[in-house]
């Protein structure tokens, strides 16, 4: 009984996070960010599928949009001594070649703190900068622990009744 | 704890926690809690969406866990059962609200803590680079307080149905009661759209926000990185931990006094 209460359990909690995560399912967006150089965050991304949009930057052309994990990097006290070429060398995800107004589509590994960069081929950030960043479509890992957990629910039930069956039937004959 | 407490402790998560009480309750959280996404870890961004999506879960929960308890009890004689043994009233009434509150916090506790993580508020923040997360750092403190501010609402609302079932004595209509009242003050302090006024302080979606946020500006202010507004005033902070606390502290009171006058039969 204990044990078919602990699978009932797992089942519901896996059906339950399924649907939120099913419910999480919209665009995140977080409207237009606008700094005095082109560093962002730290932002909370989930492994999902990330738009970012350069909706204003200054120089307009040869740009560079870098991802880093923010456990990658120790932001210093004041943006102006940040390091550029410090923050692309520990870049997750990096695409060159950009201009503005161009749209950036990326799919977010691993859930966590991150910041965006834009740097100019020099290395050095952006000016004045204006992003837009949005998330949409399933969190992965939330779906792949709500797979897991109905899994482990349908097999504790179905092996609870299996056994409750073989103890009846043992009894029967 | 004496093992007379503890077996009826024991005996009442049994009866009352039964399939399918508890599966319900955490399916509902889950439902209602982690759809909540955030870009940001600053109290307003963070904190505030989840007083409103539990409101309602709280307020079920409380209603149904201390009702099937308390009134159904009386109502269908389990607690003059529980008498012919010895055991005192206050034994019982104790044993009673021990087990539920502790077994309902610790449910929503539970909820808090999966989304605290999945946000990853208990990673400390550093000093930052950008002036919208001057507030990183703070995430911890931020998420101890939404611990505080979740016990403060599941005493008020466990001891208010607490009251009601033993008053009113009877299942339906102690939840009638304590939901009309409930989602009544929520309505009466939100339909004017007045969220800072000293009345919104009552309501259990508003109240719980500004203890964390108040907390929180006030910890920043103290720890001398800077200033910041605590956006409630200390009048609407005392309100809220005096509607909160003292409240739930008068009706635990007050039940007990209850309980140990009450007729049974």
């Amino acid at each position: 009984m204990k044990t078919l209460r602990v699978g009932a359990i797992f089942l519901i909690i896996g059906i339950s996070l399924s649907l939120a995560t099913i419910m999480r399912n919209r665009t995140l967006s977080t409207g237009v960010q606008s700094h005095p150089i082109g560093l962002f965050g730290p932002l909370l991304l989930e492994p999902r599928e990330t738009i970012v949009v350069l909706r204003d930057v200054s120089p307009e052309w040869n740009l560079t949009l870098s991802l880093v994990n923010a456990q990658d990097w120790t932001p210093p006290e004041s943006f102006e001594e940040a390091d550029a070429k410090a923050l692309e060398s520990v870049s997750t995800f990096k695409l060159t070649g950009l201009k503005k107004f161009d749209t950036v589509i990326f799919m977010v590994d691993i859930r966590g703190l991150y910041y965006i960069l834009t740097t100019i081929s020099t290395g050095e950030f952006t000016g004045k900068t204006e992003l837009v960043v949005e998330q949409r479509g399933i969190a992965n890992d939330m779906w792949w622990a709500s797979l897991v957990l109905l899994a482990s629910g349908i097999v504790v039930v179905i092996g609870d009744r299996a056994k409750t069956l073989r103890k009846h039937n043992i009894t029967k004959h | 704890m004496t093992g007379k407490l503890r077996e009826l402790i024991a005996w009442e998560l049994q009866e009352n926690w039964a399939f399918p009480i508890l599966e319900l309750i955490l399916a509902v959280s889950i439902i209602q809690v982690l759809p909540i996404v955030s870009f940001y870890r600053g109290y307003n961004d963070v904190s505030k969406p989840f007083w409103p999506a539990m409101t309602f879960v709280f307020s079920i929960s409380a209603a149904i866990i201390f009702g099937r308890s308390f009134a159904e009890s009386i109502e269908k004689r389990k607690f003059i059962v529980l008498l012919s043994y010895p055991v005192s009233r206050v034994q019982v009434f104790v044993a009673k609200f021990l087990a539920n509150f502790t077994s309902t916090f610790l449910v929503f506790g539970s909820i808090l803590l999966i989304e605290g993580i999945s946000l990853f508020m208990f990673t400390p923040g550093t000093s930052t680079v950008v002036d919208y997360a001057k507030d990183m750092g703070l995430a911890p403190t931020i998420w101890g307080l939404m611990f505080l501010s979740l016990f403060l609402i599941v005493f008020f609302t466990s001891s208010l149905m607490t009251i009601l079932a033993l008053a009113i004595k009877r299942l339906g209509l102690s939840i009638l009661v304590f939901l009309t009242y409930i989602f009544g003050v929520q309505y009466w302090v939100t339909s004017g759209g007045n969220y800072k006024a000293l009345q919104a302080a009552l309501s259990l979606n508003i109240g719980p926000h500004a203890v964390v946020r108040y907390l929180t500006g006030w910890y920043y202010n103290i720890l001398g990185i800077g200033r910041t507004s605590t956006e409630y005033t200390t009048q609407f902070f005392t309100a809220t931990l005096g509607y909160l606390f003292v409240c739930g502290i008068v009706c635990l009171i007050v039940s007990l006094i209850i309980i140990r006058r009450i007729d049974l039969d």
